[in-house]
């Protein structure tokens, strides 16, 4: 086993970040969708990461299998939302879906 | 049986009903029957004190004592009971109420806020005379004035306004002074209850002493604090009696007060400052009484009230002589013979203190017939301007018979009631105060003036043909002054009606003060 | 059984009448005469009994009584004070001559007021007074005294205002119980003096007292007072004002109230008080000077007066000064004579005076004459009551009036010679009446006058035959009769009948002067009736009588200047300074609460709205980081979390 720990983390780190970065600055609610997607699997891989290097428990492989499903549950409840706001909004830019404003 | 209970709260649900009734109709035969009811019960409680031969065992407890914690921790307790001071005063509310529901029968305007407010009234009213906790009877005293004051501001004439705010303002004045004397008694007794009477508690088959109440330890109280009590119960009673020179609200809130409003004013309110001063200040303060007037060294509180009876009597005789409206007129001799009560209860002899009770029991029944003659006057003749008015004698020919009936009474003409409580006042201010006497009996002269001249010129000459038709009383209106009517005849003729009644209060006052010289 | 154990009846039996006619009578008004005669008719029946049970002298008093007011302590005696009834000789000759007059007089109404429509009312009313006033006098002590004292005020003044449509008849009524009430109130006054010096108002007791002279000084006020009572209701000077007016009512109602009956009520107060007076000469002396000076000014009077019921008004009470001056000069059998005698032929003048006025129909003597052919019954009657009151030798006038005159010379000459006097002028004006109504020829303006019906002329002459045979009473034991009622200690002896020759030759003499100048200046001519009024002197006079000597100009001026102006002065004063200091204070307080209603709203809501002003501006400002987009707020969060986690590192 060649790979440390700590390249594992660092691959995390950084699809941690570039997801936080879609969040944050994509308007797109696709995108911010995906975004999140890639923001859990950075969770997840350290989940397994540590499952596998640290405690060596299967517990963490666990929680990432029940992360992948949140995942898609949310993915789909995203997804009807941003089909209702599609609807009455006839857009899913969410700098223009501003009514919970001031 | 919860007697006493029952006079004071059944008006209370008959209110309560009355305001959910729909039509005035409605409204006004639960009013009649309602207070037909109490005025049964009323009698029911004056049976008690019957029969009373002379035999020297006159019924001096309190009959149909009740009594229900209300707030233990502060000493306020529901307590009533009747004695020979208040019977005959309960009768005279349950039966002037009943009446002026009658002789209202035509009342269309808010009938039934009208008939609600009144049997609210009467609640009130019996609260003040039977309740014998000084929290409770202030409580009671206070709610009376409420439906007093809508009486004049929502039914009353032009001036509302005005007169309804000057009675609220001086009576709410009058009862807060009043209000002073009572936590003033009830802090220098001891401050562990509001109860006149003593409080018992029954532990395990044993009746036991809580506390003795307030009458007991109110005699052992410093003649100072005494005084000081008395001055502020003085104050209140006398706004409420009324007496010169607190008595301006008076004619005012009579002459724009509706007729039934005025009988319950006259006949009923004004005997609530009466009652008290028996009750509270003879009762609680009875040293104060022949203590020093504050800032007055040299008078006694007894010289004071002596002053302001006889004062009250001539002034409001006199002043009668220049009046035009008719209801103005009666409202002042109102306070004319309300001096009567004063000057019977400074005298502290047993045939003026009883005199003085009488008093205000024949003035209720006086002071009903001339008020409602007053408002059927006014309603059959379009005015009650007394230089306006002329020959009623022939259009109203039984109003004019009960108006003179009333008149007599008012000016004291032997084998009416009016004439025995003022006789027996004089025997006792010529027994109490001797020539001094000789001042309320000139007013004797006037007041028999005024009654004769306004008589003469009212219900004399020919009809003023301005006035209309004019017609005679009407079936309802009728009913109740020959009830009345009837009763000052039976009261001036058999007296001891309500005299053995009222005696042993009276004997039991007298005979506390004797002896004591004030000042 | 004797009939007096009944006699409380007597009283019920009017009392009763007056409820039957005056409720039971309004639809058929004829009734009420018929019923009002027969039930006065059967209290007289029953008084009669009962006065013929007394007739024989010295029979006991009858006395029952009931408690009306107990008072007191319990211990050791309460104070009761009683309503009864009490019968002795006194009593039944007063329930005789109220018991007659009032039956007559109400005969006589049924004819007088046949054509009234107010005769259930009249009727009703003179019921209640024959009740009342027999009550009056069947009363056993002062307070029932008072009562009914009071009460045939009210009935003197339902009657006198009958005609209330009449202005001056409304006026006269309220007068004539005003000015009797400022006596009532003496009258009150003084028996609740004499209750507090004796404990009692019971007639037989008071009347049994009998006091050291000390203690008697002591009742001379009480007594004075008492005796004010009476000259309110007997008319006397200067309370007098009243009765003359009083005849603006029905002419029975002047002859059954305002001569025979209720005026009599002073006299008889005073001569039942009598044991009691007789122990104070002070409280005497009063009685006899204003007797006497009553007697003289009321004659005086009578001299002027045009009305025929004010001349007769003006006679009783100057014949009720009689009475008076005998009971002050201890005369006490005269008096109550005199008050036997007078009650019928001072009825019967004013019964005739009111068939007179039936049938002319005005009252002025000016617009009568020659009568005597067209009323031959009443002209006769009126007559002989003529001279009855004058005096004259026969009738029964002179016999009391000679009492009186010969016990007033006995005690004080200047009384005798102010009545002897009067007694000059009582025949005068009562000639000058009597000539100018019945003599020379008809002066006035009514078509026919016709002799009246004989429910009327019955009455006259049944009374004129007593005006006559009353006064041989007197020579039938009634000086013994009525010293019946007089405790041991005043009676003499037997009494015996005498006439002074002096005096009566006197009286006659005084009597006959004033007839024949009534004659002279108003029958045959001889005198003109101009020379009374000739010269500055006579004509003053004069002018002072016709003015009626002031009196009721100072009343008036008193009355209406003095307590009506005092009265609208105090009226002022209540309004204005009591009620303005009360509205003062009313303004005064609206004043102050507008200033701190200024206070409240720009000091205190001043600060409290700045507050709030500062935040919402504040919020406005801030207002714009709430962007609605969740990429701002998640970069927030993200600055937050990186902050925090800065703070942290920094702080270690």
């Amino acid at each position: 086993m060649a790979l440390p720990l700590t390249d594992v983390l660092v691959v995390s780190s950084l699809l941690f970040t570039v997801g936080i970065c879609g969040v944050l600055s994509r308007k797109n609610a696709l995108i911010i969708l995906m975004s999140i997607e890639v923001l859990l699997n950075a969770a997840s891989l350290n989940f397994i990461a540590f499952s596998v290097y640290g405690t060596a428990s299967p517990l963490g492989q666990v929680w990432a299998l029940v992360a992948i499903s949140l995942a898609a549950a949310e993915a789909a409840i995203g997804m009807a939302i941003y089909m209702v706001l599609y609807r009455t909004h006839r857009s899913i830019d969410v700098a223009e879906v501003n009514v919970m404003r001031w | 049986m919860a007697l006493l209970s029952l006079l004071v709260f059944l008006p209370l649900a008959g209110a309560l009903l009355v305001a959910l009734t729909r039509s005035p109709r409605g409204a006004r035969w639960l009013a009649a029957g309602v207070s037909l009811a109490v005025l049964l019960l009323s009698l029911n409680l004056l049976a008690a004190f019957y029969p009373v031969p002379f035999t020297g065992r006159w019924n001096q407890e309190f009959v149909g004592v009740e009594r229900v914690p209300l707030a233990p921790p502060l000493g306020i307790t529901y307590i009533v009971g009747a004695d020979g001071l208040s019977a005959p005063l309960v009768l005279l509310t349950a039966l002037l109420v009943f009446l002026s529901a009658v002789f209202s029968w035509d009342q269309q305007e808010k009938a039934r806020q009208y008939f609600a407010l009144m049997l609210l009234m009467e609640t009130g009213i019996m609260g003040v005379f039977l309740s014998l906790d000084l929290f409770v009877f202030f409580i009671f005293w206070e709610v009376v004035l409420i439906p007093m004051f809508f009486f004049i501001a929502v039914w009353g004439g032009p001036r509302r306004d005005y007169a309804s705010m000057k009675f609220l303002i001086y009576t709410h004045l009058g009862g807060l002074v009043m209000f002073l004397g009572l936590i003033g008694l009830y802090i220098g007794t001891g401050a562990t209850t509001f109860s006149i009477l003593p409080i018992t508690e029954t532990i395990q088959g044993q009746t036991v002493l809580v506390d003795s109440g307030v009458a007991q330890k109110a005699a052992a109280l410093s003649v100072s604090a005494q005084t000081l009590i008395f001055a502020a119960l003085l104050f209140g009673f006398l706004v409420k009696l009324p007496s010169i020179p607190v008595h301006t609200w008076l004619p005012d809130a009579h002459v724009e007060a509706p007729t039934a409003g005025s009988v319950l004013l006259a006949g009923l309110l004004l005997k609530m400052g009466g009652y008290g001063l028996v009750r509270m200040g003879f009762g609680l303060a009875p040293r104060g009484a022949t203590g020093p007037v504050p800032f007055l060294p040299g008078l006694s509180m007894l010289h004071l009230m002596l002053l302001l009876g006889v004062l009250s009597i001539v002034y409001g005789a006199v002043i009668c002589l220049v009046q035009r409206d008719l209801k103005k007129m009666v409202a002042y001799s109102s306070i004319s013979h309300m001096g009567f009560v004063t000057l019977g209860l400074a005298t502290l002899t047993t045939i003026g203190i009883s005199g003085a009770i009488f008093q205000m029991f024949n003035h209720g029944l006086i002071t009903a017939v001339l008020f409602m003659m007053a408002g059927a006057i006014h309603h059959h003749a379009t005015t009650r301007d007394i230089p306006t008015l002329r020959g009623l004698g022939h259009v109203m020919p039984r109003g004019t018979l009960v108006l003179g009936m009333g008149f007599f009474a008012g000016l004291g003409l032997p084998g009416l009631n009016g004439f025995v409580s003022e006789f027996m006042v004089f025997m006792g201010t010529y027994g109490a105060y001797q020539l001094w006497l000789l001042i309320p009996l000139t007013a004797v002269v006037a007041t028999g003036a005024y009654f004769l001249w306004t008589l003469q010129k009212i219900a004399f000459g020919g009809w003023n043909t301005e006035l209309g038709k004019g017609g005679d009383l009407a079936p309802y209106e009728l009913l109740p002054l020959v009830v009345l009517t009837l009763l000052l005849l039976l009261f001036g003729l058999y007296p001891r009606l309500i005299l053995d009644i009222t005696q042993p209060v009276a004997a039991q006052l007298a005979g506390a003060f004797a002896g004591v010289k004030p000042l | 059984m004797a009939l007096v154990e009944s006699s409380w009846l007597i009283p019920i039996i009017p009392l009763a009448g007056f409820l039957v006619v005056g409720f039971g009578t309004r639809r058929v008004p004829r009734l009420s005469g018929w019923l009002a005669v027969t039930f006065v008719g059967a209290a007289l029946a029953l008084s009669l009994g009962v006065a013929i049970e007394y007739l024989p002298g010295h029979t006991k008093p009858f006395e029952v009584e009931r408690d009306w007011i107990v008072y007191g302590s319990a211990t050791p005696q309460p104070v009761k004070l009683s309503m009864g009834i009490l019968v002795d000789n006194l009593t039944a000759l007063m329930l005789v001559v109220v018991g007659v007059v009032g039956f007559l007089v109400a005969l006589y109404s049924v004819g007088y007021m046949a054509h009234d429509p107010g005769r259930p009312r009249y009727f009703a009313t003179i019921c209640l007074f024959v009740g009342v006033m027999l009550g009056l006098v069947l009363a056993n002590n002062y307070l029932l005294v008072f009562i009914f004292w009071e009460l045939v005020g009210l009935c003197s003044y339902l009657l006198i205002g009958f005609w209330y449509q009449k202005p001056s008849a409304a006026a006269a009524a309220k007068k004539a119980f005003l000015v009797t009430r400022v006596g009532d109130i003496l009258l009150l006054l003084g028996i609740i003096l004499l209750f507090h010096e004796f404990n009692t108002f019971n007639f037989k007791s008071l009347m049994s007292l009998h006091l050291e002279p000390e203690a008697a000084s002591r009742l001379t006020l009480p007594l004075l007072l008492v005796f004010g009572g009476a000259v309110g209701k007997s008319a006397q000077v200067p309370l007098h004002v009243w009765l003359p007016d009083a005849m603006e009512g029905p002419t029975p109602v002047s002859a059954l109230i305002h001569a025979a009956t209720m005026v009599k009520a002073g006299v008889y107060l005073v001569a039942r008080s009598f044991p009691l007076f007789e122990q104070s000469p002070d409280a005497l002396l009063w009685v006899a000077t204003i007797g006497a000076v009553t007697a003289l000014l009321a004659a005086s009077l009578g001299l002027v007066a045009w009305d025929i019921k004010r001349v007769l008004a003006y006679s009783t009470v100057s014949q009720l000064g009689y009475m008076m001056l005998a009971l002050g000069v201890g005369a006490y059998g005269a008096a109550m004579f005199h008050l036997w005698n007078h009650a019928f032929f001072k009825a019967l003048l004013f019964l005739c005076a009111g068939s007179v006025i039936h049938a002319v129909g005005t009252n002025d003597l000016r617009l009568m004459g020659g009568l005597r052919k067209l009323m031959p019954i009443t002209s006769l009657t009126m007559l002989i009551g003529a001279l009855s009151l004058s005096g004259i030798p026969g009738l029964s006038g002179f016999f009391s009036k000679d009492e009186i005159l010969a016990a007033a010379l006995s005690k004080n000459p200047l009384l005798f010679a102010m009545v002897l006097l009067a007694a000059l002028f009582t025949a005068f004006y009562m000639f000058r009446l009597w000539y100018l109504a019945f003599g020379r020829s008809y002066r006035g303006a009514a078509a026919h006058p016709h002799e009246s019906p004989a429910t009327m002329t019955l009455p006259l002459l049944v009374l004129a035959i007593l005006a006559v045979v009353s006064g041989y009473w007197l020579f039938a034991g009634f000086g013994g009769f009525i010293n019946g009622a007089l405790p041991e200690r005043l009676l003499h002896g037997e009494e015996h009948v005498s006439i002074n020759p002096l005096v009566a030759g006197a009286s006659i003499l005084a009597a006959l002067l004033g007839i024949l100048v009534a004659r002279a200046a108003y029958s045959t001519g001889k005198l003109k009736p101009e020379t009374f009024t000739a010269g500055p002197v006579r004509a003053g006079l004069h002018r002072a009588l016709v003015g009626k000597l002031g009196f009721d100009r100072a009343y008036y001026a008193f009355a209406e200047r003095g307590v009506y102006g005092y009265a609208a002065g105090q009226g002022w004063f209540d309004r204005r300074v009591v009620d303005g200091v009360v509205n003062g204070i009313g303004r005064g307080t609206v004043g102050l609460s507008r200033g701190t209603d200024w206070t409240d709203m720009k000091v205190i809501d001043g600060v409290i709205n700045g507050v709030a002003r500062a935040t919402v501006g504040l919020g406005g400002r801030l207002k714009h980081l709430q962007s609605g987009v969740v990429s701002h707020y998640g970069v927030l969060v993200i600055a937050g979390v990186a902050l925090l986690l800065a703070i942290a590192w920094a702080v270690g």
